[in-house]
């Protein structure tokens, strides 16, 4: 397979400059065993800006596994804090059992804004999601199965290479598991070889000329390492087509969907 | 969604509107459903607003490529006003007269990123200075500064929002749902929120970066069967003033087009979601039986209608945007296509609600009688500004599209053609017509505070 980079993949051309420096994970991982892993978030306004991190710490239990979920976004009038756990199945879409996730804000000086702390707790009952907030309980009907947007990136990760070309369907519970959106569908796309990591410079390209050679700069990539992938696509209501690539051994690298993108990054400030 | 497996099919205008045909005895056929008993004492109001959601983008008016069913929701349970027109198509023009009640000619804000006369008290100062409201705002603001600007007056600044919808709106839902659990455990004042989302406004960077965000070919196979119709108005390119005539080409391909449909009627889905949340949390707390709700947006989006993306243009894919009350003492159900609506009337419609009069006089209007089926006297016409010294005259019937300068106008007739194809500008009959709505505009003028700065 020919070696790529970003800007050759659709999902990836405007986070390419999010990759410069990209730190090329090594050594083993085991996706279904414990880890923790943390990634960047870049949001493709006028400019590539960074604006949070997320950090995930798995805990394989008898029959499923733990997610405890570190998140923060960032922005001018403070910061948006969320922390808690995600409870899930060792199924294919990590599919939720239980959960409670705790927002706060805090103001540009890092304290808690008084009046912002919102406390919600669910989990799933038969054909039944019940939900439990500040103002009480309320039950949401679902059917079929049900992750969240957190456990999908532990699910992407334990996903075989070979698992079927027609995907898996699913019900999202999307914005910090808060919003359902039932319809959503998971399937394999393309296969790469990526350039990642090493770091820009300009170069000179000369072009030979009817009347001489014209020389004109253009960026390069110094020192990248070709990186094998695998990308998974989901589409469906209420989301932008999205794509979570992995590497060969399961790694989460980058998820983008639209005008945001996840990064891996172990030193992501959560 | 539509069913994957049927092929997509153009959107015909009077589909929209017919699809609430039963509904649409409107208000003047009475109402729907009797009103529910009126607040005794000053409600809450709420303020719902989005960016870039043209009227169309509502699957409650019968568009098969999106599924809105909380804005659903809130329609069936207020009233939704089918001609309801953004006062200027850009987002900070627009907005300065939804937190004012004046025109962007009397706020100053002609384009994007200036700042409203200081003279004129926004809807924040107004009311927590005449009617003792607690004020609060959170989310998109697009003046300059922002929101957290120390020179805007009138609102507590709640954190959250302020970036993209796709990574925002949330934050601006959870800090607004923390609101209402506050207000809901005080219950004194009354409270006035604006809840300010930027979706679907997103799509404005596909222009933005089309070297990244469009792809020369499908990027997700998958969506083939999935991607929206092209507007049956999509090749439509009326003559017409120079400042009306701006499509873009960026796109070489149908599909292109129909994946930017797609991705944008995705961001309006998303909208939804972070509506129904909020929502569910009124309910929740007890508040939505004495709030007023409005919900509306500060323009439209092209949407590939006459060849064009974003909004900037006087067609009404840029002018047209939903505009729906609900709460105590509102018809429910009921779709007003009567009754020509502005977003200068939030401002009235809330001062009336506060029972307080405007900050003074003003072409904003109170929607409220039309909203308990009330018999009133109402506008005839209405105006809307756009690039600059542009002007669109809309009566009943017919459109008049003017810019200063420029000899060339467009003429509609939107009964008859409500895609907006023809210009009637040049047919027998038209001078008469032009003649009437020029007056129309120029007692309009005459009716404006213009900004010294303009």
């Amino acid at each position: 397979m020919p070696a790529t980079q970003a800007r050759d993949h659709f999902s990836l051309r405007h986070l390419e400059r999010a990759l410069d420096g990209f730190t090329v994970p090594t050594g083993p991982f085991d996706p279904a065993g414990a880890w923790s892993q943390r990634w960047e978030l870049f949001e493709y306004g006028f400019r590539l800006n960074r604006h949070g991190a997320l950090r995930l710490d798995r805990a394989p239990l008898a029959d499923g596994a733990r997610l405890t979920v570190a998140l923060r976004k960032f922005r001018v009038g403070g910061t948006l804090r969320c922390e808690g756990e995600v409870e899930c199945a060792a199924d294919a879409l990590a599919t939720v059992r239980r959960w409670r996730l705790a927002t706060v804000a805090l103001d540009p000086a890092g304290q808690e804004v008084p009046g912002t702390r919102l406390a919600e707790s669910g989990e799933r009952r038969g054909d039944e999601l019940l939900i439990r907030g500040p103002a009480g309980e309320r039950r949401v009907a679902v059917r079929g199965p049900v992750t969240c947007d957190f456990s999908l990136f532990d699910a992407v990760q334990r996903l075989p290479a070979g698992e079927p070309a027609q995907g898996l369907t699913f019900s999202l519970l999307d914005r910090l598991a808060r919003r359902l959106k039932p319809g959503q569908s998971l399937v394999r796309g393309e296969a790469a070889t990526l350039e990642l990591g090493g770091r820009r410079v300009w170069r000179e390209q000369a072009t030979p000329l009817a009347a001489g050679t014209v020389y004109r700069p253009v960026t390069a990539i110094e020192g990248a390492v070709s990186v094998n992938l695998t990308a998974r696509e989901q589409v469906g209501p209420g989301v932008l087509p999205t794509t979570w690539w992995t590497d060969a051994q399961g790694r989460l690298l980058v998820m983008t969907a639209g005008l945001i993108g996840w990064v891996a990054n172990p030193a992501a400030q959560v | 969604m539509p069913d994957p497996g049927s092929q997509p099919r153009a959107l015909r205008r009077r589909e929209f509107v017919a699809s609430g045909a039963a509904a649409l005895g409107a208000l003047a056929a009475g109402p729907s459903r009797a009103p529910a008993q009126a607040p005794r004492r000053r409600p809450n109001l709420l303020l719902i607003l989005c960016d870039q959601l043209n009227l169309d983008g509502l699957s409650a008016l019968g568009n098969p490529h999106v599924q809105t069913p909380h804005l659903d929701r809130l329609a069936a349970r207020g009233t939704l006003f089918l001609e309801s027109h953004s006062t200027n198509p850009v987002c900070s023009p627009a907005r300065s007269s939804l937190m004012t009640g004046r025109m962007p000619v009397e706020t100053g804000v002609v384009q994007n990123d200036l700042r409203i006369r200081a003279d004129l008290p926004n809807l924040g100062e107004w009311l927590g200075a005449q009617a003792g409201y607690q004020t609060a705002y959170c989310g998109k603001w697009h003046l300059p500064g922002g929101i957290h600007d120390p020179l805007v007056k009138g609102f507590q600044r709640l954190a959250g929002g302020g970036g993209q919808g796709a990574h925002d709106d949330h934050w601006v839902t959870q800090a607004c749902e923390a609101y209402l659990h506050e207000r809901a455990a005080r219950r004194a004042e009354p409270f006035l929120l604006v809840a300010s989302y930027m979706q679907p406004h997103d799509i404005c960077y596909w222009m933005i970066h089309p070297e990244t965000l469009v792809s020369d070919r499908l990027p997700y196979p998958q969506l083939a069967d999935r991607l929206p119709a092209l507007p049956p108005n999509h090749k439509s390119r009326p003559p017409g003033p120079a400042k009306a005539d701006k499509a873009y080409t960026g796109f070489t391909t149908d599909e292109q087009w129909r994946y930017y449909l797609y991705a944008y009627y995705r961001m309006v889905e998303m909208l939804d979601a972070d509506v129904g949340r909020l929502l569910e949390a009124l309910d929740e707390t007890g508040l939505a039986d004495d709030t007023i709700v409005i919900f509306t947006a500060d323009h439209g989006e092209g949407a590939g209608r006459h060849g064009n993306v974003q909004k900037w243009h006087p067609y009404d894919e840029s002018m047209k945007v939903p505009f729906v009350v609900a709460g105590p003492g509102v018809t429910a159900g009921a779709r007003d296509a009567t009754h020509l609506v502005s977003g200068i009337d939030v401002m009235g419609t809330f001062c009336d609600y506060a029972g307080v009069p405007l900050p003074a006089p003003s072409l904003s209007r109170s929607v409220r009688p039309l909203l308990e089926g009330r018999a009133v006297d109402w506008r005839d016409h209405l105006v809307s500004e756009f690039q600059g010294d542009g002007r669109i005259i809309r009566t009943a019937r017919h459109k008049l599209v003017t810019v200063t300068g420029d000899p060339a106008v467009q003429l509609f007739d939107l009964q008859a053609d409500p895609w907006e194809t023809r210009n009637l500008a040049d047919q027998p009959g038209a001078a008469d017509l032009i003649a009437s709505h020029r007056k129309l505009l120029d007692a309009w003028n005459r009716q404006m505070d213009v900004c010294p700065t303009t």
